[in-house]
């Protein structure tokens, strides 16, 4: 990325905010109403009409042919083929651009299907990819969040870098109050959320702050700690603002499953109005990275804007837990769901099973022409040939 | 200029693709069509079921087709199989020429003797690829014209299968109403995809683990020393927790995947719960007898295909370890698992150098397509160039 920094004022149409999907046109259609600067935003979407309501200048519509310009009916497969279909669009859209960030709610069919490539192609045309995206509620149920799940895990190899929000976080965010909000209100607040991280997170990178921090930076501290990152923001003002700051990051992170000892690298960004002071930053820096263990990697950038007043905005972006902790292989995902149930761990597991009267057995390889080494069977199951036994 | 496309098809076990494909003139491979759907009357890498097998290679193409508003009229086609085997064999000639020069008539001469080996009747030639040759006693020459020496040998890896499996491809493609381009085993497209010049330089194992077969390919001194395949891969993985553990197919290929295998060999009493569904009604085992399945069946591939390397003396000389490709590359923790157990680097290998569509360039198990599209692409060049003398050599080897 290499551009002369009066580049980068000028043109700030290398930066863009695609908004994929329902979710992604909704976020999209919320900041478009916030009367604040935004990078160029563009949505994406199968369905026509969803994408005539969108307020965005720029729309792009795909998978005509494979919708007939309807919704994917939550079908990620379909997504994706759509994508995939117009493909020569969206490489169109990102030829010129330096930065992409996809906006999109995971579990239906075009956040989850049509995200990893429009990331994969961002890619290729040489933009950095940051894709935003909000789990599906639990209410929706577990198969949506199961293609929420593989969606992260496509378009994560695909981005640079992934922010994953749950979207509960909207409730917990602020005052208790919202505890009661009306669905379309959260929805909103969500957005919004999405927003300021946008917003906050866009103008670290691409001004030149005192600290600044720069894609590397950011990308370091994810590589360090997986692909999932956890994203906390807090806004206040006034003379209090710095520990209101803290108190509301710190909320936050009581509600996400994560704390800041376990995590792989942290980033703090401030964006702030010109009279932030050292003293405020030490305040925040220091208690938020209070539990960190001191080996852990963090980065600290800020920005300065002058229209702020006397608002000071942060975000805090943490790795997921790390990794290599050693409960990890032992707990594999959603097949171990059911160990809540005390009944399966009290009582024996399952009976021993006679294999002599299974000597020889193919299962699914019945009818195929058997497969021979050393004079062994090789569709008989190992386990069968040689004699071992489950435990009882 | 783009080049012309091309179209690779696999008939894999679990998954038919289509691709199409065109170079770039940097050199990157584009891919402009993808059509892929589940695979139906295909075990172990092989036809079992025509008319099923025929239904999905008709529908990947027309959604290749559709996609890549290319009109698809010429395959190449990907193959595998237990059939499929390699053998070294050597060739030598006297340098008859003055003084000893070795001349390109001479190299045509000793390459030639090294295709020639007689096999049954059944079997045909699939690849004849150069390894190196050999000048009096010195070893390991690359392109010995211009040398001196009294004696030339060339060595050879000639992979061959049984024609009548060969040719039921070739027949499926054409009821599907394409004509076959070329026909190439399923190991060495991948390794064409997916290695670097350094990995073939310092030695690697290419191991593609398919649902049906596992194919491996050993590159070591820049030439591939050996190749085979064994018709054992995911599917029997699968097969093996379902028939042992009594549970259905589709649960046990999840379980497969999500528990995977650990090298870890501590015992894990917990239980793994299986959702019920279709008339199964759920039930739980043990994660440490779902480890001891999969390692056991693990464990026995690759030590197979260990005893092949170690039979050819390569053990010592794969510096830059093991690549895996295929679908199998996604089990959980079957990258360390691999890499304790031969005491070597591992890693997944993805497509290099490719663009175009996202879900096509990305993975490991597209490897062997994407390896295909530029088999063809050279291919096409180089044989409408006249004297490809040492054509696989510059193909497969550096």
């Amino acid at each position: 990325m290499e551009h002369k920094p009066s580049d980068v004022f000028k043109k700030p149409a290398r930066t863009m905010i695609v908004g994929v999907g329902g979710a992604g046109l909704h976020v999209v259609n919320v900041l478009l109403k916030q009367d604040m600067d935004y990078p160029p935003m563009v949505v994406v979407d199968t369905d026509g009409r969803a994408l005539e309501h969108s307020m965005a200048p720029q729309r792009l519509q795909i998978g005509t042919g494979v919708t007939e310009g309807l919704s994917t009916g939550g079908d990620a497969d379909l997504g994706r083929r759509a994508a995939n279909e117009d493909f020569v669009k969206i490489r169109e859209l990102f030829s010129d651009t330096d930065m992409v960030l996809l906006v999109a709610g995971l579990g239906g069919g075009v956040g989850s299907g049509a995200l990893p490539v429009l990331a994969q192609t961002a890619r290729d045309e040489g933009a950095l990819v940051i894709s935003m995206v909000s789990m599906p509620l639990a209410l929706e149920g577990q198969d949506r969040r199961d293609v929420a799940d593989r969606a992260i895990e496509l378009a994560g190899r695909a981005s640079h870098t992934m922010i994953c929000h749950e979207l509960p976080e909207a409730k917990q965010q602020d005052d208790p109050d919202n505890q009661d909000a009306a669905l379309p209100s959260v929805l909103d607040a969500t957005a919004q959320l999405v927003g300021l991280r946008i917003r906050v997170l866009w103008k670290l990178l691409e001004q030149p702050g005192l600290f600044s921090v720069d894609f590397a930076g950011l990308r370091h501290v994810i590589q360090e700690a997986g692909r999932r990152c956890f994203m906390f923001t807090a806004e206040a003002s006034g003379k209090n603002r710095a520990s209101l700051i803290v108190k509301r990051i710190k909320q936050q992170m009581t509600g996400a499953d994560i704390t800041l000892e376990e995590s792989g690298g942290v980033m703090l960004g401030f964006l702030g109005p010109e009279d932030l002071t050292l003293a405020e930053m030490e305040l925040i820096v220091r208690e938020i990275t209070a539990d960190m263990p001191a080996g852990t990697r963090r980065q600290i950038g800020v920005a300065l804007e002058s229209q702020a007043r006397s608002t000071m905005q942060a975000i805090v972006l943490a790795g997921g837990k790390n990794e290599h902790k050693p409960e990890e292989p032992a707990t594999p995902s959603d097949v171990t769901a059911g160990a809540k149930r005390p009944g399966y761990l009290k009582s024996p597991i399952q009976k021993e099973i006679e294999f002599d009267t299974m000597k020889g057995a193919r299962g699914r390889f019945n009818n195929v022409e058997p497969t021979f080494h050393n004079g062994e069977d090789l569709d008989t199951p190992t386990y069968i040939r040689r004699g071992m036994k489950l435990s009882r | 200029m783009a080049s012309f496309p091309v179209v690779a098809l696999e008939m894999g076990t679990s998954k038919v693709r289509a691709l199409v494909g065109e170079e770039r003139e940097d050199g990157y491979l584009m891919v402009i069509g993808v059509g892929e759907a589940p695979s139906r009357g295909v075990r172990k890498g092989e036809i079992m079921d025509f008319e099923n097998a025929l239904a999905c290679a008709e529908s990947v193409l027309t959604l290749a087709e559709e996609q890549s508003k290319v009109s698809i009229n010429y395959v190449n086609m990907v193959i595998t199989g237990g059939h499929i085997r390699s053998v070294i064999n050597r060739g030598t000639v006297p340098v008859l020429e003055a003084e000893g020069e070795i001349t390109e008539e001479a190299i045509e001469r000793v390459s030639e003797m090294a295709r020639a080996i007689s096999l049954p009747n059944d079997r045909d030639v699939l690849h004849t690829i150069h390894q190196q040759f050999y000048v009096d006693d010195q070893e390991g020459v690359v392109n010995p014209e211009g040398m001196v020496g009294a004696r030339l040998t060339a060595s050879m890896l000639i992979m061959h299968g049984v024609r009548n499996r060969v040719v039921t491809f070739q027949k499926l493609a054409q009821s599907a109403k394409v004509d076959v381009d070329s026909c190439a085993f399923s190991g060495l497209c991948a390794a064409l995809a997916v290695l670097t010049p350094e990995q073939k330089e310092s030695g690697c194992v290419v191991l593609d683990l398919g649902a049906g077969t596992t194919d491996y390919v050993v590159y070591a001194d820049r030439c591939i020393a050996a190749a085979g395949c064994i018709a054992v891969g995911g599917d029997h993985i699968t097969n093996d927790l379902a028939m042992v553990l009594n549970i259905p197919l589709q649960q046990s290929e999840k379980l497969k995947i999500d528990v995977g295998v650990n090298a870890d060999k501590a015992a894990f009493e917990q239980p793994v719960i299986i959702p019920p569904s279709g008339g199964f009604s759920g039930r739980s085992v043990r994660l440490r007898d779902v480890y001891d399945i999969i390692d056991a069946r693990l464990d026995e591939l690759l030590d197979m295909i260990m005893a092949d390397i170690e039979r050819h003396g390569l053990k010592k000389q794969l510096g830059a370890g093991v690549v895996l490709t295929g679908g199998g590359a996604y089990m959980k923790n079957v990258v360390p698992y691999i890499g304790d157990k031969w005491h070597m680097p591992c890693a997944i290998g993805r497509p290099k150098n490719v663009s175009g569509i996202a879900v096509a360039t990305e993975g490991p198990e597209f490897a062997a397509t994407i390896g295909m599209l530029r088999y063809a692409l050279r291919h096409s060049d180089e044989s409408s160039r006249q004297g490809l003398k040492g054509f696989f050599t510059r193909l497969f080897g550096r």
